[in-house]
């Protein structure tokens, strides 16, 4: 699980992005959302969230505002910009890049890619 | 248990410095916990275990905490903008002093001097204005030296002295203006026995004035308005009907809707 999970943390801005691209949102509804994804099997740490978060907002590709809870602590809500849209596009393309050509690399298969 | 989570916080941030930005991380994180306690419980899961869940779900805030202080953002995007600004209000309230002096001499060219004479102060305190509203809002704000809230405090400070001077610049515009208005009318109308009746209403906008730029002293000011208005109205009923013999009544009657607007306020502040 140690390499599966260190894959995933590479990727945790992209996750988290997915999530936006859908509707603005707050911390603990989007990790649900990447739990209930995930079949279970993965939930992101806080901190790690809250890390991404920052990440995200000081390149700009999310926005945020706090929520007006009554009671307890106040949410912090954010939403994807326009920017943060057009790179997850490249990074969702360059992620599916890569996936083929580590899949062609570990391939046990002799007699394929030999068509250039 | 939501008191349980914000103590185990508290030791998670123990030692972190006090910055806008890592209390902002205490308070997302805290309100994550929650959120996150409340969704488990709330699927039956025992609060024990549910808390154990949601501290072991933290993560390295040690880390985080690392990386929140090296990357202390700086926004210089808005001097340009500030500059712009200002530009805009310095400009305009010249033009209002042009306008104001135009209205004068066209005013006195009709042979109405005490018209004009007012439409000039009135347009002068409404330069005045524009340009001190304009001067305090895009000078340039106490530098803080580090995002400490110490530091915060200093700008906040410089930033109410700032609201002061606006408060004082407000009254003094106010009060010119209400003694034109009151001399205009009375040199125009000639009835001086009634015209004074100008300045508890005036007494009256003062407050107003004083209760928009002191929020912390609201209660107070709006308390001042109500009764010179109050005053107001039992001059202008009395002087009106000449039922002085009854009038005094409208004190009483006062006193009781301020006691019940106070009563009423309690009542809301407590829920």
């Amino acid at each position: 699980m140690s390499i599966a999970s260190d894959l995933i943390r590479g990727s945790t801005d992209m996750i988290i992005l997915a999530q936006l691209m859908r509707n603005e949102s707050y911390g603990y509804e989007i990790n649900k959302k990447i739990q209930q994804k995930s079949g279970k099997q993965f939930e992101l740490k806080e901190a790690t969230l809250y890390g991404a978060f920052r990440r995200l907002e000081e390149a700009g590709y999310v926005s945020f505002y706090w929520g007006d809870e009554q009671t307890g602590a106040r949410r912090r809500y954010y939403s994807i910009t326009e920017k943060g849209r057009e790179s997850f596009q490249i990074m969702t393309e360059d992620w599916h890049k890569a996936c083929r050509l580590i899949e062609s690399m570990i391939s046990l298969d002799e007699e394929e890619n030999r068509d250039e | 248990m939501n008191e349980r989570i914000k103590l185990h916080l508290d030791s998670l941030f123990e030692g972190a410095p006090k910055t806008r930005q890592v209390e902002d991380l205490r308070q997302e994180l805290l309100a994550g916990c929650r959120d996150k306690y409340a969704d488990l419980t709330g699927g039956g899961m025992d609060s024990e275990e549910a808390y154990q869940k949601v501290i072991d779900g933290i993560g390295d805030v040690k880390e985080l905490l690392g990386y929140i202080e090296k990357s202390e953002a700086f926004d210089p995007a808005d001097a340009a903008e500030k500059r712009r600004k200002r530009a805009f209000f310095i400009s305009a309230g010249i033009l209002g002093y042009f306008v104001a002096v135009s209205m004068f001499f066209l005013f006195s060219f009709s042979g109405r001097e005490e018209f004009g004479l007012a439409l000039m102060v009135a347009f002068a305190g409404v330069s005045t204005m524009l340009l001190v509203y304009g001067r305090m809002t895009t000078v340039v704000k106490y530098e803080k030296t580090d995002d400490t809230l110490v530091e915060e405090m200093k700008v906040q400070m410089t930033t109410g002295k700032k609201d002061n001077k606006m408060a004082s610049m407000a009254s003094s515009s106010l009060w010119l203006l209400i003694v034109t208005i009151y001399l205009v009318v009375s040199f125009w109308g000639g009835r001086w026995d009634i015209t004074w009746i100008i300045f508890p209403f005036a007494a009256g906008l003062q407050n107003l004035i004083s209760a928009y730029f002191k929020p912390e002293a609201k209660k107070k000011h709006l308390g001042g308005l109500f009764w010179c208005f109050v005053v107001t109205a039992y001059f202008i009923i009395s002087f009106g009907s000449y039922a002085w013999h009854i009038t005094w009544i409208i004190f009483p009657a006062a006193a009781a809707v301020q006691q019940a607007v106070k009563l009423f306020t309690f009542w809301k502040e407590q829920e």
